[in-house]
Parts: C-alpha cells; sequence; structure tokens
C-alpha cells in the first residue's frame, strides 16, 4: 500500500510536470531556416561600406529614388495606396544606384535577391510607409497605425547594412 | 513516521503543481486563456478588415492585464507590418487593435 501510494504521487507529479511545460517545448523558435537565409545573403553580398546610414540616406541618387517611391505610392489614395521600396548598392566606385522592388501591398513589400552591379554590394534598402498619418497615427476611417519601422522590417533587413523608411511626415527613419 | 512519509511526498506533489502551473499557458486565475485570446484576437483582425492573416504566424505575449497577440509574416523576404490586438485578461475584451506597417 505505502508502495503504491508513493508510485501514485510521482506518477502524478510527472504526469502534471509533462503537461505543464509542454506549450514551451512545443513553442521554441524555429529560427533556423530565417538565420540562415540572412547568412547565405551575406556571402553573396558583402555588406562592409564606409558610408555612415546618414551618408547613404542624403545621396542625391537616394534621395531622388526614395522621392519617386513615394509618389508611386499612392499615399493620398485611400485604396490604392502601397508600399514601394527598393535595394541600394554601392559599385566599385563607391558610387551609390538603386534598384526598385516590384511594387507591394497595403503595407508591406517583398524585396527579392538583391543583383548588386560587378564589383559592387549591397548598402541599403528603403521603403515607404503610406498608412501612419499624423498626428495620432489614425488614417481617415479611424484605424490606428503606429509609426515603423516594424519588428518584422528590422528583422528582415541583411545585417550590417542601413534600413530607410519615409512616411508622410517628411521624416526620413533610419534603422 | 510512515504518515510523516506520506505528508512529505504529498507536500512535494502539491508544490510540483503550484510551481508548474502558471508555466501551462492558463491564466491560472480564472480568466481566459492564450488560445482564447488568440480566438478572439484573430476574429477581431478578420471583423475589422485591413489585413489578411494569410501567411503570418501567431504570437502571443503575456502581460499583466491582457494579452498581446500579434500576427507577423511568416516569410523572411517580407518587409511589413502586422495586426496587434490587445485582448484583456479577466473579461476576454479587445482593448486595443493597431496596425505596424
Amino acid at each position: 500500500m505505502k508502495a503504491s501510494w508513493r508510485s501514485f504521487i510521482a506518477l502524478l507529479c510527472v504526469l502534471i510536470a509533462c503537461i505543464a511545460w509542454s506549450p514551451a517545448v512545443v513553442a521554441l523558435p524555429a529560427a533556423t531556416a530565417v538565420d540562415s537565409d540572412l547568412a547565405l545573403a551575406a556571402q553573396i553580398s558583402p555588406l562592409a561600406s564606409n558610408k555612415t546610414p546618414e551618408e547613404i540616406a542624403n545621396n542625391p541618387a537616394v534621395k531622388d529614388a526614395m522621392g519617386a517611391a513615394w509618389a508611386d505610392s499612392s499615399a493620398d489614395n485611400a485604396t490604392t495606396r502601397h508600399e514601394e521600396g527598393g535595394w541600394i548598392y554601392e559599385d566599385a566606385d563607391g558610387n551609390l544606384t538603386v534598384q526598385r522592388w516590384p511594387a507591394g501591398n497595403r503595407s508591406s513589400i517583398d524585396a527579392p535577391p538583391p543583383t548588386p552591379p560587378p564589383g559592387g554590394h549591397v548598402v541599403g534598402e528603403f521603403h515607404t510607409h503610406p498608412n501612419w498619418h499624423p498626428p495620432d497615427g489614425k488614417d481617415e476611417a479611424g484605424k490606428e497605425w503606429k509609426k515603423g519601422p516594424s519588428d518584422e522590417d528590422k528583422g528582415a533587413k541583411l545585417p550590417g547594412t542601413t534600413g530607410i523608411v519615409t512616411d508622410r511626415s517628411g521624416n526620413v527613419t533610419l534603422y | 513516521m510512515q504518515k510523516m512519509r506520506h505528508r512529505i511526498w504529498l507536500l512535494m506533489g502539491v508544490t510540483m503543481i503550484m510551481l508548474t502551473f502558471p508555466f501551462a499557458g492558463c491564466t491560472g486565475g480564472g480568466g481566459i486563456t492564450s488560445e482564447e485570446a488568440i480566438t478572439i484576437a484573430t476574429e477581431a483582425v478578420e471583423n475589422d478588415g485591413v489585413m489578411s492573416l494569410d501567411g503570418r504566424d501567431t504570437e502571443v505575449l503575456e502581460e499583466a492585464t491582457y494579452w498581446h497577440v500579434y500576427f507577423p509574416f511568416s516569410s523572411p523576404i517580407t518587409r511589413g507590418g502586422s495586426p496587434h490586438v490587445f485582448v484583456n485578461k479577466t473579461s476576454g475584451a479587445v482593448i486595443d487593435l493597431y496596425y505596424t506597417e
């Protein structure tokens, strides 16, 4: 009787512990695939640059491309507004060029694989945020938007490069 | 002596239950669970009609008085935002719904 009582308690404890901790086991982050993608991208495209994020954002070619992307975003049209963006490359002579991405959706955009010029590399990326409205972030329909960049923006950016977001306030946010 | 041993075993069992129960995804206080919060948040986002939940993961954070449920993109190449929903832990009411971009 003694042994069976002890066994019952021990079994109960183990069972409850297993049930209690199982969500933590199931919820382990599956970040391996993302990490390997980023590592591969970094190998394909060397990321070192002598330019600061501010120098990249203020480069005339980059500013022109960001202005064009903002215009293409149709930010003032509540029905058709969408994100635009592109890669920023530095060529072998240190000049910056831009390769635009295909147009995105209302609040997201996919970056195609970078194709820097021969001898060049990725130094940054930019995209537009047409939804946030000053002063409180609410759009015409009263939906609340937070000013970016989002965690997904930061997580998707190639390591060591500069991320740039433009919004309707006219400000440029670096990340 | 035997009675004492039984009490010790029983005490150990109760202690383990008390220590592990809060980690089981339950509120432990009679409120709604994280799974219920996800269901509420999903319905709120679908009813709001701003963002589709296709191609998104589901994440939930436990705060002091509410569950923070959000739906980040699954694809690592996507730049973009998510719906974020705060669900009251006691009542299950949606206390905030906002979007990132």
